[in-house]
C-alpha cells in the first residue's frame, strides 16, 4: 500500500524485470547461445553443473575472504597511521598511489613466480586491491577529527594514543564501513583476475575453461554467481554497518 | 554575604591561579600576532571569575594557556603554585559547542574523563559501578535524570550543554575553565543553565574561570568580572560582584546590578572604540 512497505522489494522487482527483458529479447531476436545465452539457459547450466560450480565457488569465496581480511587490516592500519601523522602521510602516500596505479593483473605473474600458482596469488591479489580504498577512507576519518574534541581530550591530559583510541578511531568507523563495501567487491575482482591467469580451481578458472569449450551458458553462470556472492557480502557489511555506526544517521532505531 | 566557598578557602595565602605578565603570540617571527599582552591576574581558590571583552581579545587564549593547551610567549601561569607547562589533571573544560562524542551515550560521554585522567583511568574498569553511579547522580543534579542512555544527538542543545558541564566535573577538577559555554543557547535556556552552573559551583566549589560575551551572565555568575581590551588583550577594568548567593534571576533587575552593568558596558565601549590607552 504505502511506498515504505514496497521499497525493500524494489531491488528484487528490478532484477526480475532486467532478467525478464533479457530473456524476451534473446528469444525474440533469436540470439545464438554462443553469443548471449538467455537467463533460463544459464540458470539451467547453473543447476545442472551445481556440484562442479560449487567446487570452484568455494575456492573463490575462501580466497576472497582471506584476501579481503588481510587487505582491510593492512589498509586500516596504514589509514590510521597516515591520518594520525602528517609525516607518515607524506612519506607513504605517493608510494601507495604509484603502487595502486599498477594494474593488479600485472602483479599476478610475479606472485606466481614467488608462491606458485593457485591459492596464494589469488589471496594476495585480492588483498592488494582493497588496501588502498580502505586506507584512504580511514585516513580521511582520522585526519578530520574536530579541534574542539581534541582540546577536550588534551585538556584532560590525554596523549596522542588516547585521542586516537577514544576519538579518531571511533569517528573514522563510518568511513571504514563505507570503504569495506567498496573493498569487498574489489576483492572479488582481484581473486578472479588471479584465477583466470594462474589457477586450477576457482570461478575465474572455471570461466576461462568454459569459454575455451564454448560453454557460454556456464561462463554466464559463473558471472551470475560472482554477482550473487558480491551482493551477499555487501549486504552482510551493510547490516553490520547499521548495527555499529547507526549513530551517524542519527537513527532512532539505533538508539533504542 | 560570603558563600561557603569563600569562607572555607579564603585562608590560602598564595593565589590558586596566577597569571603573571602573561604574553601570548600566535605565529612566529615577523608574522606573529600578539593575542594577549601582559596579563596579570590572581584568582583565589574556589573563586568565580568572569573574563569579558570584545571578540578576539584573547580571553579564550588565556583559558587555553591555563589549561596547558597553548604555551605562553613570556610571563607565566601557575596553578596551585606550579607553573603550567602541559595539560593538568585537575582541570575541567567546557566549550561553546557541547563537543559530545556522538557514538557514545550521554552517560558514557560523561564518563570519558575518568577513562583518561590519572589516576582514575587505571581504576576505570574496577570502579565501573561506582563511576556510573557518580555520573548518574551528576546528571540528575543538572536535571538530566534518566537520559544517560540517550545519545547526545537525541538531546536539545541545552541538555547537551548540561551534559557537557557534567563531563567537565566528573573527575572532580579543582578548576573549571568555561569558554562561552552558553553562547549558542537561546536566552531562556541560557538563564536556566546559569542557575545550574551556580548550583554546581556552590556544591563542588571548584575555581571557575568563565569566558563570556554576555555581561548579564558575568554579573549573575561571577564574584569578579574582569574586562579585557581589544587585541592585543590587556586587563583594563575589574568589578567585584557581591550579591548574596544563591543569586536569583530577578537580582539582575536591581539598580545595583544595573549600575555595574553600565560601568562594564562603558569600559567595553571604550576599549573597542579607542584602544586600551584610553581606558
Amino acid at each position: 500500500m504505502t511506498m515504505d512497505r514496497i521499497r525493500p522489494f524494489l531491488s528484487i522487482v528490478f532484477a526480475v524485470v532486467i532478467l525478464g527483458v533479457w530473456e524476451i529479447c534473446v528469444r525474440a531476436l533469436d540470439v545464438s547461445i554462443f553469443i548471449l545465452p538467455a537467463p533460463s539457459q544459464f540458470f539451467g547450466s547453473l543447476i545442472t553443473n551445481w556440484h562442479g560450480i560449487m567446487f570452484h565457488a568455494e575456492q573463490t569465496m575462501y580466497t576472497t575472504v582471506i584476501g579481503f581480511v588481510i587487505g582491510v587490516s593492512v589498509g586500516g592500519i596504514l589509514g590510521v597511521a597516515a591520518g594520525a601523522s602528517r609525516s607518515v602521510y607524506q612519506a607513504i602516500y605517493p608510494a601507495l598511489v604509484g603502487f595502486y596505479s599498477v594494474p593488479k593483473v600485472a602483479l599476478v605473474p610475479i606472485f606466481v613466480i614467488w608462491f606458485g600458482s593457485g591459492t596464494v596469488p589469488a589471496i594476495l591479489t585480492s588483498a592488494v586491491i582493497c588496501i588502498f580504498p580502505v586506507m584512504v577512507n580511514v585516513a580521511a576519518g582520522v585526519a578530520t577529527t574536530e579541534k574542539d574534541l581534541e582540546d577536550v581530550l588534551r585538556s584532560l591530559g590525554a596523549n596522542k594514543l588516547d585521542t586516537l583510541w577514544h576519538v579518531a578511531i571511533p569517528r573514522s568507523t563510518p568511513y571504514f564501513f563505507a570503504s569495506l563495501k567498496v573493498a569487498i567487491t574489489l576483492s572479488f575482482v582481484g581473486t578472479v583476475i588471479s584465477e583466470t591467469v594462474a589457477a586450477n580451481r576457482g570461478i575465474g578458472t572455471m570461466m576461462v575453461r568454459a569459454s575455451a569449450d564454448f560453454d557460454v551458458p556456464l561462463v554466464f553462470a559463473g558471472l551470475f554467481l560472482l554477482a550473487a556472492m558480491g551482493i551477499v557480502m555487501y549486504a552482510i557489511f551493510a547490516l553490520v554497518e547499521g548495527r555499529v555506526v547507526g549513530w551517524t544517521k542519527r537513527d532512532v532505531d539505533f538508539a533504542t | 554575604m560570603l558563600t561557603q566557598a569563600d569562607t572555607s578557602k579564603a585562608a590560602v595565602a598564595a593565589p590558586f591561579v596566577d597569571f603573571r605578565d602573561t604574553v601570548i603570540d600566535y605565529g612566529r617571527g615577523a608574522r606573529a600576532t600578539r593575542a594577549v599582552d601582559g596579563v596579570s591576574l590572581a584568582i583565589e581558590d574556589g573563586d568565580f571569575v568572569a573574563l569579558v571583552g570584545p571578540s578576539g581579545c584573547g580571553k579564550s587564549t588565556l583559558l587555553k594557556v591555563a589549561a596547558g593547551l597553548v604555551p605562553t610567549t613570556s610571563g607565566t601561569v601557575a596553578i596551585g603554585g606550579e607553573t603550567v607547562v602541559k595539560p593538568q589533571k585537575n582541570v575541567g573544560m567546557a566549550f561553546q559547542s557541547a563537543t559530545m562524542l556522538p557514538w557514545r551515550t550521554t552517560l558514557r560521554n560523561v564518563l570519558l574523563p575518568l577513562q583518561i585522567v590519572r589516576p582514575h583511568r587505571a581504576r576505570f574498569g574496577r570502579d565501573k559501578a561506582q563511576n556510573i553511579e557518580k555520573a548518574e547522580a551528576l546528571l540528575a543534579s543538572v536535571g538530566l535524570k534518566g537520559v544517560g542512555a540517550k545519545y547526545p544527538w537525541q538531546l536539545s542543545g541545552g541538555m547537551q550543554q548540561r551534559a557537557s558541564l557534567c563531563r567537565a566535573l566528573i573527575h572532580e577538577p579543582e578548576i573549571l575553565l568555561l569558554d562561552e559555554p552558553f553562547g549558542a543557547l537561546d536566552a531562556f535556556t541560557r538563564e536556566e543553565l546559569w542557575q545550574v552552573l551556580q548550583k554546581l559551583w556552590q556544591e563542588k566549589t571548584p575555581t571557575v574561570l568563565l569566558v563570556t560575551h554576555d555581561l548579564r551572565e558575568a554579573i549573575y555568575l561571577a564574584n569578579r568580572v574582569v574586562v579585557m581590551s581589544a587585541r592585543p588583550g590587556k586587563i583594563v577594568h575589574e568589578e567585584r560582584i557581591d550579591f548574596p548567593r544563591p543569586r536569583r534571576l530577578n537580582m539582575m533587575f536591581s539598580a545595583e546590578a544595573g549600575a555595574i552593568m553600565e560601568r562594564l558596558r562603558s569600559k567595553i565601549d571604550h576599549v573597542s572604540l579607542f584602544g586600551e590607552d584610553e581606558a
